[in-house]
């Protein structure tokens, strides 16, 4: 009851996050990334490419490119229209315009989550990749236990009481599990390439030229060659930490076992989508992030 | 005073923010799919205290829409619950429920009627070409909202080309459809199916959930349950039913329960834009097409394409 208490009030204050029940607009435009495919790169380059001249921090890519996890209510509705908001859910029917869906090989996806959370030695449980595989990457089958769950759950772990009730009934969104994000999204929506554009984490990292200007065309936001050049070089001018993970870490960090245990459920989406399976998983050496 | 009620648990849930529980059994489905059917049988026949009426479906089996939080979570497990949500990651025990687009757009036309969402001056057929499949009324389409739920590794590769091409090989069957990833229970009900052979849908169904339910108590529930009962139950009790509170009492919620009442009632461009829009996906179901592929293609102002592999 105090944390609904606790949010009556943020709401009254229009500081409450809606995270995937916010308001939309007909008009909004989503980037949706799954966590760890690169998604806050793309969000990034975005903002840069609607400000060149100002190149966006940490603090007020926010402004530009709001995400529905921690932008308020009040803050989202300020965003000037058409809004252009970052987002990691499953199929949401009321993202109603374009999106630009961006993927990226799950088995780097893996290994870029794991890297982010778990092998820190802040981690309140560090695990071995091949364990966060097992036991978080590859399952949501456990209320409220899976990764993806975990991701409201982690919420509620680390950011106290009053980041918790500025979410109502501590809710946050629903990315699920890698492959249901693919599949939900693109069973949806189908290949459809009016309403969704499919962009490749690995296309990004290599020629960011030529997949931001299909996503400035797709969205009719005619931006020239020059701004997004100099939106690339201003991105990565002003990387505070780390450049873009390289395509194809998995390669060295992953384990066999857990290269398998990801083809052997995800292999036919991943070949759809260009991502080819190992033909025997002995390529993969040996561990080197443990 | 919402705010009041809120704190104090009494305000109604938004849907993602449903707290589940892992042996929850959802009924999901599109509008007008025979969702509210399925809930009269599985009510029937889980149900030892007797018929189900309007009156007691939603405490038997709730619709997520209405319910309050506080009283939510007070049903004991496990909670039958009615959701017409896309995807939704956290259900882990599901019956998707499926019907013919063509005869989905004709009831959701009078449905929205009903509910006084669209006017008697709009004919069906501007209702089926046009709002039906932008979803305009119901907030989603048929096609978004069922390859939401039928996707899954194997078949999405299929599924998401299917917009593209009316004439796709595969080989996909019904029982490849379906999210049931990670664990998660799916059954895929066609409505068709279930009104050629409801005993044996429902033991099915009874089969799925794991209830141990004799032929007479499955044949029960699917007299209790038939059409003319239901239509009996919604003239002497459906204007107490929460979802018919404030809509047109002239316009039936009940209607006929037949299939392929689009041959006879939807006009014949109208059923054409509904296969020209969702044709793949449709057929991958096992709904034959009445449009040739030819006039698909002429339809869609292309060539026809090679089939994909």
């Amino acid at each position: 009851m105090l944390s609904r208490l606790g949010f009556v009030i943020n709401y009254a204050l229009g500081q409450d996050i809606a995270g995937r029940a916010v308001a939309r607009f007909p008009d909004d435009v989503f980037l949706v990334a799954y966590p760890g495919s690169g998604g806050q790169w793309l969000r990034r380059l975005v903002a840069n490419i609607m400000g060149p001249n100002c190149p966006v921090t940490e603090a007020n890519v926010l402004l530009r490119v709001p995400s529905l996890y921690d932008a308020s209510r009040r803050a989202l509705m300020k965003v000037p229209r058409p809004r252009i908001i970052f987002s990691h859910e499953s199929f949401d029917s009321e993202c109603q315009n374009k999106l630009v869906y961006l993927v990226r090989d799950p088995r780097d996806v893996a290994v870029s989550i794991y890297r982010q959370h778990w092998c820190r030695g802040s981690a309140k449980e560090p695990m071995r990749i091949e364990q966060f595989v097992s036991m978080c990457f590859m399952r949501t089958d456990q209320y409220q236990g899976g990764w993806a769950e975990d991701f409201s759950g982690r919420v509620r772990e680390n950011r106290g009481f009053f980041y918790r009730s500025r979410l109502k009934e501590e809710f946050l969104g629903t990315p699920a599990s890698w492959g249901e994000n693919v599949t939900s999204w693109l069973g949806a929506r189908g290949d459809d390439p009016k309403s969704l554009l499919r962009v490749h984490y690995e296309d990004l990292f290599f020629d960011a030229e030529t997949v931001l200007l299909a996503i400035s065309e797709f969205l009719n936001l005619a931006f020239s060659a020059e701004t997004i050049r100099e939106a690339i070089r201003v991105s990565y001018a002003s990387l505070s930490e780390g450049k873009p993970e390289q395509p194809g870490e998995w390669k060295t960090c992953l384990p066999s076992s857990s290269v398998h245990e990801i083809e052997s459920i995800w292999g036919p989406v991943m070949s759809m989508l260009g991502y080819p399976v190992t033909a025997n998983t002995d390529c993969a050496n040996q561990p080197s992030l443990s | 005073m919402l705010f009041y009620s809120y704190v104090l648990g009494r305000h109604q849930l938004s849907e993602r923010a449903l707290p589940i529980r892992p042996d929850d059994i959802f009924v999901v489905s599109h509008f007008r799919s025979g969702n509210t059917w399925m809930r009269f049988l599985l009510g029937n026949l889980l149900n030892l205290e007797g018929p189900i009426s309007f009156d007691s479906i939603e405490r038997i089996s709730p619709d997520i829409y209405q319910f309050r939080c506080r009283d939510f979570c007070k049903l004991p497990s496990p909670r039958l619950i009615k959701s017409h949500e896309c995807f939704d990651p956290r259900y882990r025990r599901v019956i998707y429920i499926v019907r013919d687009p063509r005869d989905v757009a004709i009831s959701l036309y009078h449905f929205l009627r009903k509910r006084r969402a669209i006017d008697d001056g709009v004919p069906l057929a501007t209702y089926a070409s046009e709002w039906f499949i932008r979803g305009t009324g119901s907030g989603v389409t048929w096609r978004e909202h069922v390859g939401s739920w039928i996707a899954n590794p194997k078949s999405l590769p299929v599924i998401s080309r299917l917009s593209q091409n009316h004439n796709c090989i595969h080989e996909l069957g019904l029982r490849d459809l379906g999210a049931c990833g990670h664990g998660r229970q799916f059954l895929l009900v066609r409505y068709e199916d279930l009104l050629v052979d409801p005993f044996g849908g429902l033991a099915r169904i009874a089969e799925f959930l794991k209830v141990a339910a004799s032929e007479q108590q499955i044949r029960s529930a699917v007299e209790r349950s038939s059409a003319v009962e239901m239509r009996k139950l919604e003239e002497r009790d459906g204007d107490r039913w929460i979802l018919a509170r404030g809509t047109r009492q002239d316009i039936n919620f009940v209607r006929e329960a037949k299939s392929n009442q689009w041959r006879t009632k939807l006009p014949v461009e109208s059923v054409a834009s509904i296969e020209l829009a969702w044709g793949g996906i449709m057929e991958l179901l096992g709904y034959r097409l009445s449009t040739s592929s030819k006039d698909l293609d002429l339809l869609s102002d292309r060539t026809p394409e090679a089939t994909c592999e």
